[in-house]
This record gives structure tokens, C-alpha cells and sequence, in this order.
């Protein structure tokens, strides 16, 4: 005990005598001990990061589960027929909400994880007849609705009986619907049920249906078309358990939703809540119930991008770890080394070797001791820091086991390291130790470690580039980084030992001294080594992050199309470009755009209409995205086509010539409004001659569409006829010349109805229809087919246009990238508008937006809403990218450049400590040199020649290493969490490699200013005096 | 700073026959010694002079047992040195022999007191023999540092540090002190102070070996040996200066001797009857017989 205390003593006396270095070196193995934990702790953060992000992004309906029972009232049938026990349909009908809500809670271990349940119960209503549709709803109940619907228009029910309605019905507050089960009843049941309710209250249909809704469609008003029949559906009317109760024998479906408390889970609940979802579900399901745990799904999503963070944390905390061992090793060695006289003197002095070994190791053991859990502490805060600033909000640092291992593994490496050097130490003579000379090293164990890490590299380079399994391949950046700079560490003296001889021959003192250095000294390979490794894996993580910012910057300008977007509400595509026209006249700020997303799955088509005079200049662009330049693109989006016919209210007289027609057949103009409403104006019948049909518009700003033929009460159901259309005027001028610009309308099951002729003396037109056909024609104020740019429709094809009514387009150019929608159709806005002619499709919700160029000014908001424009909502490549910053391959790369910058910082500290380490051979050679009369400028400019030399070699060593393994790892990382999008680009950009190539020079300049300034200041030749 | 406020030690001493060391170097070989002859009596006070490279040096680390000859033999006291095991040399200089290296620095942790020094000086020595050891105020009373006890290696003036680095290699309770240049870079005063300090141990029956390049240090010490070339060239013994004679029979000649007779010169060596020896510089034996 005494003997461990003297040593102890000794030991932090040694450590205070050597402040300065003790200083140094505890930082440094600090630092090393902080980044060989930072890989596992940012790893758990940004895993817990994205667990949170999913969880808030995912609606409630999608993280919480239900707990439904499904049964018909008066079906005394059991479930499972014959299974003892098992409950029967009207059981499961009748269930009280209550009860189902306690028990599925208890059940599914719901107090845990999830917030207070909802029950309710619901079934669904055949409602008397509206406007002849047929109409159905349902009647729900839900545990609280009444203070979520607030209602508009008198009071909550309060009896059975009474229902709340929604505002979007026609049901007005105190009528008395007959309501009917709308459900399918078995006739061994009985009748439907049947019961009246009564309106006590209006709601307004919450847009909202997550959250406390938890997305169960109770406002889903629609009118559809169902076996040839017109059905319209109304919102839910709400009443309490006994009035939905009330129907009698129905299919009832009772539910509990239980809401997840996602503040409180945490990475480690993902387990139990798998398992007690699981568990409780096969519960629920054996006692004839069911439950639908959506979170599942949820975390298999989560589980994915946990996996592209763990495996680069693996990655990055595999290098770091074996970096900090490395830089420790480095450094421990080197400290203990430097205590060599001292340990010489405990063995003159006749200390056994453990004795020697315990005194050579105290001190740096209590360093390392020390440095460990501040390390850890570092590290932690390092960690908790970018969680703060660039992780889900509530996420923080954990110290955990992988934490502590790779404390334990760097501390451990550290202390192997100390031993080793001590050992070596303890082997040594005595007068070896106490001999100015440091020793040689051993070449040949080293020169085995640094094969067997060469043969690793390639064994990792294969199965990156071959695809072969296995996790190697991921290492095989770094593992390229520390070959590449071993082989430059030993590289360099050899290089260098020829120049000593040539600079000898020239009397080139600084060339000669700097040679003779960096050919000789042990640690010469060692820093190469180091800094190559270091500065490669800056440029790999600078790299990686540069490409996979520029990608995530190309997946969010194509997803979005322009810098900044806003979702606006307007009447008409044309109103909306007028608008945006009147807000920036400049046209380079701001642009119009409409866009419909029509069919489903395979079939899906999304039409996107700019207006392409400022496509260019406002859309977001890259040239991966196409061949041409967006110009050129816009330019063929937009060729020249007649104007617009414009019609003012009054008569509109319209000069016919009709050589044959079938009995009451009639000629109508067809114009649209502002609003697109269809406006027709009976001009009057065909009969043969040359006449003037004139009709009256009541339309002030309407477009002239064209004409149509409608049919009379005697028109036979097979029409044919031809006729001349020679002049269209109003207020005594023509509005339309007939020599061209008109078009039939498109073929029937590939037979034309009707042909359209331009002439001299107008346009002719010839129609032949046995049946209901269209007969329109129409004014060609846009080019038809449509142009349009696609992602891979080739030719001219149909599909939806802008306001999803069937059309034609033609192809004029591809893209593969539509900015915006990604894949779909590109046209010009006014053209499409102007060929849709009038009306919509009724599933189409057409988007309106505006988008923004990258200098628009924040005012432009105030603008569009200036301009007759409701803005919506707003969006932009900075916000998309943020959110895709935090998905898990993001949160991954991010760590890379941590990484790279720590191991930057990691190896200049190195370099610096080295110098410090083995200064007093350096001191004393430059203290002789100055006293033989060397000046002070010579031995300055060897020593930045020789850091030039080394720090240099360093740098390119790896530059190019890193280049090496960013072009072998950057095409294999994933960059982004889901596929899709512009193609990838694998190239980074100037700035970020260059600026980290800069910044990596700067610091070792910098180094090599302190390392040099150092040796000058204290190579003194008084330094002679006391020896060493 | 008496004698008899330290623990008496034995004194040990040395016995060399026919000692070689060869130091290897890169492509080349050196010979240091080349066939040491030389006794050392218990409590004997010797000086090892000689010029830098003679080999003095390498024959103090050889009885020191950190250098093992390539051939001869080597008793110090009851160590065959060139046998022994290097736990054996270890074991020898943790109890037996204190060395004093060369510039007082290299014998002392500059960061502890003289004092802890002095202890850290003892931790080799075996725990069962540590009570039999001179405390370290006793010894730094032997080197005139009393009082001095907290004071770091650093604070001490050169001669101070020198006369500790003396306190540290004695304070084993060794019988043989091996001290490398011990006054080098003193003034006269430090160096007389030093010199009176060995000269205190002496006193207390250890013996003393000093390797020196100045004669007047060996005038103070009593005996001195004169390592030339490797070998034991002279001895001085009493204010009179011997050539030794080598176990080849090889002599030394004197400096002023060989200064009348240049090497290469032929001489013939008679021995008289009164028992002299008698050299004869002789000219080309061919010339003579012509």
C-alpha cells in the first residue's frame, strides 16, 4: 500500500512537473475519448431523433391502435360457430363503450404508452331519398364529440333520439329524420332496424379527421356514381350510445381508440411496445374482437432508417475508435518514451521490473484514468449539442453501454499502448534507456501489422465494388485512408534519404537538415500516417456530405419545383396566372402554376402547367433533369396559336351556310365564363341556304369555345349533315375568321362523327352520327394536341388534362425529372387551360400554386394576396431539405463529418504533442546548431521545410486517399431514405472539398507555425549548458 | 556532516581479470577494454583517470553491472558480474552498488525533493533490509545538504545537486560507490566540496571509484589508475606513479618517457641484477649487424 502510494505520489508530481505535456496529452486523450463515443451516442440520438420524427409525423389514427368490436344486434349466432365460449354477434353489438375502452386498455397494456382511450360506437343509416339520390350516412356515437364539433346552429343532444347534423346536409335543426339500417342484415335476423332522429344541433365537418377523430371518416359528404345509380353520402350524424343503440337490429361497430403518448417512448419501448401490441392483440382477436396496431408499420419504417444509422455509426465509430487508438497509442508511447532516463534511473537504482513498469505507467495511467470519463462527459455534450441544434426536438445524449464500451475500448487501448512502451522499456538496458539516441524501432513487426492491414483493404475494396455481402465494405474508405497513409509514412523517408545526400553535396543547409530529420526519426512514419488518415477522412466525410446535400437539395427542388411555393385559392388557372402576372410584372420572381393528379396506381398521371414564359427563370432546375435547358423546353411548350375570341354580351350574329342537315338539328355558340361555367348561345336551327343564325350572350367576359349541334325533339337519332361556317361577328366586327383555327372535336371509338374543312369560304363541316355523339366545334385558340413535356410517354398519347377531362398531347420533349411532380406531364398553362374549354372532372381537386424564384422578396406573400390570391400554406427547398436532413442516411452522414473533423483536430493535437514529446533531441540540435554558428534564419527554414515536407506529404496523401474512397463508398451509401426522385449525382461540388482541402492546410500551417516558433524560441544554445 | 552520523557501511571490493568490452556499432566494431586487470580493496578510494574514449567510462558500467564484459572475469564483492543474471545485476546495485552517473541530473527526479529522491533512491532495496539503511536526512547531513530535504534537484545550486546525486547512489547502503565524473562542470569550491563528500564516504568504509579526467581529483582520491587505450596503463599509489604491467607483459610507457622514445622505436628490455629493468633504445638490428 505504501509503495502504491509513493508511486502515486511520484506519479503526480511527475504529471505537475510536466504540465504542459501532461496538459496536452490529457486533452488529447480526452478528445480521443470523446470521439471514440461519439459515434455510438450520436448513433442512439439520431435513432431516437428519428423514432420521434416518424412518431410526430405519422397521424394519431397511425400510432395509437383500436380496439374494435364488430357484431349485428339479434344475431344470437356465436363467432367461430361451436367454440365454446365464444361471444356471440349481438354480444359483440351491444357492447358498452365503457366496458370495451376499459378493458381493451387493460388488455393491451395500453396505461403505459398511450394517452386516455375514445370509445365510441357506430353503425350505418339508409336515409329517405335526397334530390332522387340515393343516401346514406351513419349515426355515431364518440365519447366527448360534442365539445370537439361545437355546434354552429343549436345545442349538443342532450336525449335519445336527438343527433347532431352536419352544415354540408340539407337536415336544418328540429327536423325528424326516419332512419334505417344501412347495413346488410341477415333475413334470419329480422328487419332492419329502424328508428327516427332529431336534428338538435349543426356542426361544421372539422377539416382535421386525425387527431381525436382518428381518421374513421365520420365527414366524408360525397357524391358518387354506383351501379349506374347516383348515391350521395352525408356526414355523420352524432347522438349519444342509446340513440345509436336505438336502431334496434343493426350492425353495430363499437371502438376504442387509444392514442400513443409519443413524447414518452423512447428507443428502448420500441420492444415492448412490439411485443405488447402483439400480445394484446392475439388477446383481442381470440375473444372475437379486433385491433389494428398501424404503429407496427410505423416502426418497421423506423426500424429501416435506424438501420442506415446504425450501420454508418458502426462504420464511423469503427474508424474513430481505431483512430483513437492509434493517435493514443501515438501519444502514450511517446509520453512514456520520453520518460525513459527516469525509468533508466529506476532500474540503476535497482527497482524490480514491476516496479519499473508500475512507475512508468502511473502517470500516464492517471492520465488516461482522468482524461476517460471527461472524455465520456465531452462526448456526451458534444453529442446532447448537435441533438440541441440539429436532431428532433426532446432527443438527447444517453450514456449507455456501446457509450462505455467504446470508452472502455479507447481507455483500453490507451493503457496497451503505455504498457507496451513500458514493457519495451522494462526489456531495455539500462544504458539504452539512459543514451541520447531513441532506439530502433521494430520494422518487421510493423511492417506485418501494415500487410495484414493492406491485405483488410483490399478484402474491403472488393466486396464494395463486387457487391458481395458483409459489412467490410463499408470500412473500405478508411481502410484505404490508413493504407494510404502508412504507405506514405514510409514513403517519405525513404524519398527523403536520398535527399539528404543531394542536399549534402550542395551545401543546402535547411534542405539537408530537413531531410536528414524526417529519413531518421521513429516517429516520422507514424504522423504521416496520422494526418493522412485524418485529412482523408475529411475529404470522405466532406465529400459524402457534400454529394448527399446536393442530392437532397435536387430530391427537394424537384419535389417542390420552385425555391419557395405557396399553395393559393383561386377560381381558374387563368385567374391565377393573371393574378400572379399582376403581383410581379417582372416575371422573375414569381410564376403561376395548376397542377391535377389523376387515376390511380399504375395509371396515375400528374399534369403540371407553368407558365411557361417563366418557367426558366422561376423553376427550380438541374441539368440532370433534362437534356435541354428549361428555355428551350418552355419555348416548346408554348408555340404560337390564334388568339383567344373574346365575346361581350349582346347578339352574336353567326353566318351559315348549310348545304344538307337532319331535321331540328341547331346551331349553339359554346362560350366559357371566367369562372369556366359553360354558357351556351342558341343561335338557331340548320336549315339549307345561307343564313345569319344570331343569338344573344348574357356572358360580359366570356371565351368563345366554339359551336355545338343539339339535337330537337324530331331530329332522328342518326344525324348527318354538312354546312359552312363563313363569319362570326359582334358589334359589327368579325370575332373569328373561319380560313383555319377550328378542329372537330376527337374521334368516337376511333370513327370521326364529324370533319371540319378550312376554306376560303369558311370552314366547312361534314357530320355523320347514328347516335348521341359530340358534334362540337371547336375554335383552335391553343395548339392540339397539347404539347407537353414528358417523363415517358412518347408521340402524341390521351390522358387527363388540366381539370381531368380526357384530351390529347403530344410529345415535344422528355425530361427525367418534371420538377414539382417528379414524373408526369409539363405543359403550358394558358393552353391548357384554353383546351380543357370548360368544366372538371368531379374527382379532380385541382392544386393551385405559386411558385417563387430563389431572390423573390418576402413581400411577394403580400403581393399575391394583393392581387386577388388566398394563400394557403407555404413551402421551400430550405424546409424540405431540413426535413430530409434529419432522415436517418442524413443523420448518418452528418456523423461522418463530425467525425472527419474531430479526427482532423485529433491529428493536428497529434502532431503538436509529438513535437512536444520528442522536442528535447530536436532542442538540443538546434541549440548545437546555433552555438556552431548556424543562424537562427537557416534553422527556422528547416524546420518549416521539414513540417512542410511532412504536414505536406500528409495532405495530398490524403486528398487523394479520400478521394479514393469517397469514389469507391459515395455511389454505395445511401444518401436519402426513400427512393424516387432526379437521378442521384455522385459528384460533389467545388466548394465543400475545396474548402475542407483549405481548412485542413490552414490548421497544419498553423501547426507547423507552433511547432516551429517552438523550436526556435527554445533551441537556444543555453540551452547546452545543463546538458539536456 | 560527520562520519559517524551515517550508518558504517562495508565496504566491497573489486576484482578484474583480464576484462574486455566490445562495443558494436553499425558495420564496425570498437573495442572499449581490452584486458582490465585491476584490483579493488574493501573501502579503497580510487580514481579511474584517463583521456575521453580510453575506456574508463565503460569499465565504471561494467562493475556496475550495466554492461556485460564479452570476456574476462568480474567480482564485485561476492558477484560474479559476468555471470550474473541481469535480475542478479539488478539485485546487486539495488543493495551492494550505487551508481552516480554522469551530470548530477541524470541521478535524480528533478520534480520530487531531495528528500523523496533520496527515498525513491531506496525503493529498490528489499523491504526486509530497509530498516538497516541511513534515513534520508542522515545521508543528506553525510553531503552536507541537511536542511535541504524539500528542496527540488532544480533549486539546488550545481554542486548542491552533484553532492545529492552522491546522497541518492549511497543511499542503498551500498559497500562500492560508483561515481562517473563527479565533479565535472563545478567551480574549484563545488568541486572541493564534492570531493570532501566522497571523501565522507570513504570514511565510512565504502568503497569509492571515481572516474575522472582530471589528476587532481585523483591526487584527492589516493589511489588512481590510468586506462589508456583500453587497458590499465599506470597506477599512482602515494604521490608515485607505477606503469602497470599487463598479463601479456605489456607496459605502459610513461608520457615522458615516450616522449624520448617514439612509437615504433626498437628497444631491448634488460633486466639488471639489481633487479631493474633496463630499456634500451636500440637502431635497425639489420644496421646493427652490418
Amino acid at each position: 500500500m505504501r509503495t502504491l502510494v509513493a508511486t502515486c505520489r511520484l506519479a503526480v508530481a511527475g504529471l505537475r512537473h510536466r504540465g504542459t505535456r501532461s496538459v496536452v496529452v490529457a486533452v488529447l486523450a480526452l478528445l480521443a475519448t470523446a470521439s471514440a463515443v461519439l459515434g455510438p451516442a450520436y448513433a442512439r440520438a439520431a435513432e431516437q431523433s428519428t423514432l420521434l420524427d416518424h412518431l410526430r409525423a405519422a397521424p394519431t389514427w397511425l400510432t395509437g391502435f383500436s380496439v374494435t368490436s364488430t357484431g349485428t344486434a339479434g344475431d344470437d349466432s356465436t363467432i367461430g360457430s361451436g367454440v365454446h365460449g365464444a361471444p356471440s354477434y349481438d354480444a359483440l353489438a351491444r357492447i358498452p363503450v365503457g366496458y370495451l375502452t376499459r378493458n381493451a386498455g387493460r388488455t393491451m397494456l395500453a396505461a403505459r404508452y398511450y394517452d386516455a382511450p375514445v370509445g365510441g360506437v357506430q353503425t350505418s343509416l339508409a336515409l329517405p331519398s335526397l334530390d332522387g339520390d340515393v343516401t346514406t350516412g351513419r349515426l355515431v356515437y364518440r365519447e366527448g364529440y360534442c365539445a370537439r364539433l361545437h355546434p354552429v346552429e343549436g345545442r349538443c343532444p342532450v336525449r335519445t333520439g336527438e343527433v347532431l347534423a352536419s352544415t354540408r346536409s340539407p337536415y336544418r335543426v328540429g327536423t325528424t329524420i326516419a332512419v334505417t339500417a344501412g347495413s346488410q342484415i341477415d333475413p334470419q335476423v329480422g328487419d332492419p332496424g329502424h328508428t327516427t332522429v332529431t336534428v338538435v344541433g349543426r356542426y361544421v365537418a372539422p377539416h382535421e379527421t386525425g387527431g381525436y377523430w382518428f381518421n374513421h371518416g365520420y365527414f366524408d359528404a360525397a357524391v358518387f356514381m354506383k351501379q349506374a345509380a347516383e348515391y350521395r353520402r352525408i356526414d355523420s350524424f352524432f347522438g349519444s350510445e342509446r340513440t345509436v343503440h336505438a336502431l334496434g337490429v343493426a350492425e353495430y361497430t363499437s371502438m376504442a381508440d387509444f392514442p400513443l403518448r409519443v413524447e414518452s417512448v423512447r428507443l428502448d419501448d420500441v420492444a415492448t411496445l412490439r411485443a405488447d401490441l402483439s400480445a394484446g392483440r392475439r388477446q383481442i382477436e381470440a375473444a372475437g374482437l379486433s385491433a389494428a396496431t398501424p404503429l407496427t408499420g410505423v416502426l418497421s419504417d423506423v426500424d429501416g432508417e435506424r438501420d442506415q444509422v446504425s450501420v454508418a455509426a458502426l462504420l464511423v465509430a469503427v474508424q474513430l475508435v481505431l483512430l483513437c487508438w492509434f493517435v493514443l497509442f501515438g501519444v502514450v508511447r511517446g509520453a512514456t518514451d520520453e520518460r525513459g532516463p527516469e525509468l533508466g534511473l529506476a532500474k540503476l537504482r535497482g527497482l524490480p521490473g514491476r516496479r519499473v513498469a508500475a512507475f512508468g505507467l502511473a502517470e500516464i495511467g492517471l492520465l488516461v484514468l482522468v482524461a476517460t470519463p471527461l472524455g465520456v462527459a465531452l462526448g456526451l455534450a458534444g453529442t446532447e449539442l448537435v441533438a440541441r441544434f440539429g436532431l428532433a426536438s426532446g432527443v438527447h445524449a444517453e450514456l449507455r453501454l456501446p457509450v462505455l464500451a467504446a470508452a472502455v475500448a479507447a481507455f483500453a487501448g490507451a493503457l496497451v499502448a503505455a504498457a507496451l512502451a513500458v514493457r519495451r522499456s522494462v526489456a531495455s538496458p539500462v544504458v539504452e534507456l539512459l543514451r541520447r539516441v531513441p532506439a530502433r524501432a521494430h520494422r518487421l513487426r510493423a511492417g506485418i501489422a501494415e500487410g495484414v492491414l493492406a491485405a483488410v483493404a483490399l478484402a474491403a475494396c472488393y466486396e464494395l465494388l463486387t457487391g458481395a455481402g458483409g459489412r467490410l465494405g463499408l470500412l473500405a474508405g478508411g481502410l484505404v485512408a490508413v493504407v494510404a497513409g502508412l504507405t506514405a509514412g514510409r514513403l517519405l523517408p525513404l524519398a527523403l534519404r536520398r535527399g539528404v545526400r543531394t542536399a549534402g553535396r550542395r551545401g543546402r543547409v535547411p534542405a539537408l537538415l530537413a531531410a536528414a530529420r524526417l529519413s531518421r526519426r521513429g516517429q516520422v512514419p507514424r504522423t504521416v500516417a496520422l494526418v493522412t488518415v485524418a485529412v482523408a477522412l475529411l475529404c470522405y466525410g466532406v465529400v459524402t456530405w457534400d454529394v448527399a446535400g446536393r442530392n437532397e437539395q435536387a430530391r427537394a427542388g424537384a419535389a417542390l419545383g420552385a425555391a419557395t411555393v405557396y399553395s393559393v385559392e383561386t377560381d381558374t388557372a387563368a385567374a391565377l396566372r393573371a393574378a400572379v402576372r399582376r403581383a410581379d410584372p417582372s416575371g422573375h420572381e414569381a410564376m403561376a402554376v395548376a397542377r391535377g393528379l389523376y387515376g390511380s396506381g399504375e395509371a396515375t398521371t400528374e399534369v403540371l402547367a407553368v407558365d411557361s414564359d417563366r418557367f426558366a427563370t422561376v423553376g427550380y432546375w438541374q441539368s440532370a433533369f433534362a437534356v435541354d435547358d428549361p428555355a428551350t423546353l418552355a419555348g416548346r411548350l408554348r408555340p404560337a396559336a390564334s388568339a383567344p375570341v373574346a365575346v361581350a354580351a349582346g347578339p352574336l350574329p353567326v353566318t351559315v351556310d348549310v348545304a344538307s342537315a337532319s331535321k331540328g338539328m341547331a346551331l349553339v355558340a359554346l362560350l366559357s365564363d371566367a369562372r369556366r361555367q359553360q354558357r351556351v348561345v342558341r343561335l338557331g336551327e340548320l336549315t339549307r341556304g345561307r343564313h345569319t343564325l344570331t343569338g344573344t350572350s348574357d356572358c360580359t367576359d366570356c371565351r368563345l369555345v366554339g359551336f355545338d349541334l343539339y339535337r330537337g325533339p324530331d331530329t332522328p337519332a342518326a344525324i348527318r349533315g354538312a354546312f359552312t361556317l363563313v363569319s362570326l361577328r359582334q358589334g359589327g366586327h368579325d370575332l373569328a375568321g373561319f380560313g383555319a383555327h377550328w378542329r372537330a372535336v376527337d374521334t368516337t371509338l376511333g370513327q370521326p362523327v364529324s370533319a371540319v374543312t378550312p376554306g376560303s369560304a369558311g370552314t366547312a363541316v361534314r357530320f355523320d352520327s347514328p347516335g348521341g355523339e359530340d358534334l362540337r366545334i371547336l375554335y383552335a385558340d391553343a395548339p392540339y394536341p397539347l404539347p407537353a413535356v414528358t417523363t415517358g410517354r412518347r408521340g402524341t398519347f390521351r390522358g387527363p388534362g388540366l381539370y381531368g377531362l380526357d384530351q390529347a398531347y403530344r410529345e415535344v420533349a422528355t425530361a427525367r425529372t418534371v420538377p414539382g411532380i417528379t414524373s408526369g406531364v409539363l405543359v403550358d398553362l394558358t393552353y391548357a387551360d384554353r383546351v380543357a374549354g370548360f368544366g372538371e372532372s368531379l374527382d379532380t381537386p385541382l392544386r393551385y400554386q405559386v411558385w417563387a424564384a430563389p431572390g423573390a422578396p418576402a413581400s411577394l406573400r403580400q403581393k399575391l394576396t394583393a392581387a386577388g390570391l388566398t394563400v394557403t400554406g407555404v413551402d421551400s427547398v430550405a424546409a424540405r431539405r431540413a426535413r430530409l436532413s434529419r432522415q436517418g442516411p442524413a443523420l448518418a452522414l452528418r456523423l461522418y463529418l463530425i467525425a472527419a473533423v474531430a479526427a482532423l483536430l485529433l491529428a493536428a493535437g497529434t502532431v503538436l504533442v509529438t513535437a512536444y514529446l520528442t522536442s528535447r533531441p530536436t532542442l538540443y540540435e538546434v541549440a548545437a546548431l546555433r552555438a556552431a554558428g548556424v543562424p537562427a534564419r537557416l534553422v527556422r527554414r528547416a524546420g518549416w521545410r521539414e513540417y512542410g515536407l511532412l504536414l505536406g506529404a500528409a495532405l495530398v496523401a490524403g486528398v487523394l486517399a479520400g478521394g479514393v474512397g469517397a469514389a469507391l463508398a459515395v455511389p454505395r451509401l445511401p444518401q436519402l431514405a426513400t427512393s424516387g426522385g432526379p437521378p442521384p449525382t455522385w459528384w460533389p461540388g467545388a466548394w465543400w472539398p475545396g474548402g475542407a482541402v483549405l481548412g485542413s492546410a490552414v490548421l497544419l500551417a498553423a501547426v507547423t507555425v507552433a511547432v516551429v516558433g517552438a523550436l526556435g524560441r527554445r533551441g537556444t544554445p543555453s540551452r547546452l549548458r545543463g546538458g539536456q | 556532516m560527520t562520519a559517524t552520523e551515517t550508518r558504517a557501511g562495508v565496504g566491497i571490493g573489486v576484482s578484474c581479470r583480464g576484462l574486455v568490452y566490445i562495443y558494436r556499432l553499425e558495420g564496425y566494431d570498437v573495442v572499449a577494454l581490452s584486458g582490465v586487470d585491476l584490483d579493488i580493496e574493501p573501502g579503497e578510494s580510487v580514481a579511474l583517470l584517463g583521456p575521453s574514449g580510453s575506456g574508463k567510462s565503460t569499465l565504471l558500467s561494467l562493475l556496475a553491472g550495466l554492461l556485460r564484459p564479452a570476456a574476462g572475469r568480474l567480482h564485485v564483492g561476492e558477484h560474479d558480474v559476468a555471470r550474473a543474471s541481469p535480475a542478479e545485476l539488478s539485485a546487486m546495485r539495488s543493495t551492494d552498488v550505487g551508481v552516480m552517473l554522469q551530470g548530477a541530473m541524470r541521478n535524480l527526479l528533478p520534480y520530487v525533493s531531495a528528500t523523496e529522491n533520496i527515498r525513491f533512491a531506496q525503493s529498490g532495496v528489499p523491504a526486509a533490509r530497509r530498516a538497516e539503511l541511513s534515513t534520508p536526512d542522515e545521508l543528506l547531513d553525510l553531503v552536507g545538504l541537511a536542511g535541504q530535504g524539500g528542496v527540488r534537484p532544480p533549486d539546488l545550486a550545481p554542486g548542491e545537486r552533484q553532492r545529492l546525486a552522491v546522497a541518492c547512489a549511497v543511499a542503498n547502503g551500498a559497500g562500492l560507490l560508483l561515481a562517473d565524473e563527479p565533479t565535472s562542470q563545478l567551480d574549484t569550491h563545488a568541486r572541493d566540496a564534492v570531493l570532501d563528500v566522497l571523501a565522507e564516504v570513504r570514511d565510512t568504509g565504502r568503497t569509492v571509484v571515481v572516474v575522472t579526467h582530471d589528476p587532481d581529483v585523483g591526487l584527492r582520491m589516493g589511489r588512481t589508475v590510468t586506462i589508456r587505450d583500453g587497458r590499465v596503463g599506470a597506477e599512482g599509489r602515494r604521490g608515485e606513479e607505477y606503469s602497470v604491467v599487463g598479463r601479456d607483459g605489456a607496459v605502459h610507457l610513461p608520457p615522458d618517457v615516450l616522449a624520448e622514445v617514439a612509437p615504433g622505436t626498437l628497444l631491448r628490455v634488460e633486466l639488471t641484477d639489481e633487479g631493474a629493468v633496463r630499456l634500451v633504445p636500440t637502431d635497425d638490428p639489420a644496421k646493427e649487424e652490418r
